[in-house]
């Protein structure tokens, strides 16, 4: 035993100390460990050969035959059938479609020039809820000033309507 | 050698000609079986070969099939334990209790210390046995059981009073 190792096991344990170290793993035959090693290679090169994605071809062989398999088949078919479900049945609404080849700035140029039209709820709802609103670029002050303004020119029936 | 592939076989058959008796050892004193020693050391040299290439060199080959062989050995001993039930665990305190006078053989004691090891939780035991039977410093076992080297003292520390308490309370010398 290493004397560092004798020297602390006196310290902390006299009695252990004075055992001899007992020589408690058996013996094996002569050609044990030969075996072993030839044990150890050929498990070696069956799994090295079994693990998958070794070369191209075969990683694009077993993604092939994924659909051979019948449960696999029927996971891919759901998931295709899911994509195209909700591709061509997914709701489109008739402004989405009136607008849909309009650029964005022409649909605020025609906002803007008939803005006469536009209910003042839808125009409220677009400012509040669309990132490209009418008062895009406005400084605080400018939104201000703008809104003042439009409330001076209403006339009577339009604060009724409001009111 | 080991790291390159079309050597490996000839680098794991020298490394098999400078380890293979210590690596039985160490998997022998954490199983207790001979034949649980040969499914691990087996599964131990067939980790090492598809993992050689992983091997950085950082630390001494020695330690790194070390490390290897003591985790593939706490693996399976999880495994067993769970396989195990209760009433198949060695009861070895009363064979212990028995028949231990003074004037014993030096053949007893060590029958009695065997059965101590087997005692300690699986940590202690592991720490033990790498300290005491193979004889490694604490910075290697340190490397191999991913620990630090404070806790490994503490643990070996206990093990080791364990041990002797033992020993003490069987009257043995």
């Amino acid at each position: 035993m290493k004397e560092e190792i004798r020297k602390e096991l006196e310290d902390i344990a006299p009695r252990l100390a004075r055992i001899q170290r007992p020589d408690d793993v058996p013996p094996v035959g002569e050609t044990y460990f030969h075996n072993v090693q030839v044990e150890a290679l050929q498990t070696y090169r069956e799994r090295q050969a079994s693990m998958p994605g070794r070369t191209t071809a075969d990683g694009w062989w077993s993604f092939l035959s994924l659909p051979r398999r019948p449960a696999m088949a029927i996971v891919v078919a759901s998931i295709c059938m899911l994509v195209v479900s909700v591709f061509w049945l997914w709701p489109e609404t008739p402004q989405e479609n009136a607008f849909a080849e309009l650029k964005t700035e022409e649909i605020y140029s025609y906002i803007e020039e008939n803005i006469d039209d536009f209910e003042i709820e839808l125009l409220m709802h677009s400012g509040l809820t669309s990132q490209h609103t009418l008062f895009q670029g406005l400084e605080q002050d400018g939104l201000e000033d703008y809104i003042l303004d439009e409330i001076q020119e209403w006339d009577e029936d339009e604060w009724n309507d409001i009111l | 050698m080991l790291r390159d592939p079309l050597r490996r076989e000839e680098g794991f058959r020298q490394m098999m000609g400078l380890y293979q008796e210590k690596l039985y050892s160490l998997i022998f004193r954490m199983t207790r079986s001979a034949d649980d020693t040969h499914d691990v050391l087996q599964e131990t040299l067939v980790k090492v070969l598809l993992n050689a290439d992983r091997f950085q060199g950082n630390s001494s080959l020695y330690t790194w099939v070390y490390r290897i062989a003591v985790n593939e050995s706490i693996s399976f001993l999880k495994k067993r334990k769970r396989r195990m039930t209760s009433d198949l665990e060695p009861d070895t305190h009363g064979q212990i209790e028995q028949g231990l006078a003074a004037g014993i053989s030096e053949k007893e004691v060590q029958k009695v210390l065997k059965e101590a090891i087997e005692l300690l939780p699986e940590k202690q035991r592991i720490v033990f046995n790498l300290r005491y039977f193979e004889e490694l410093g604490y910075q290697q076992m340190s490397e191999i059981l991913e620990t630090s080297v404070g806790s490994l003292k503490a643990s070996y520390h206990h093990a080791v009073k364990k041990i002797e308490n033992h020993l003490q309370s069987v009257q043995i010398l």
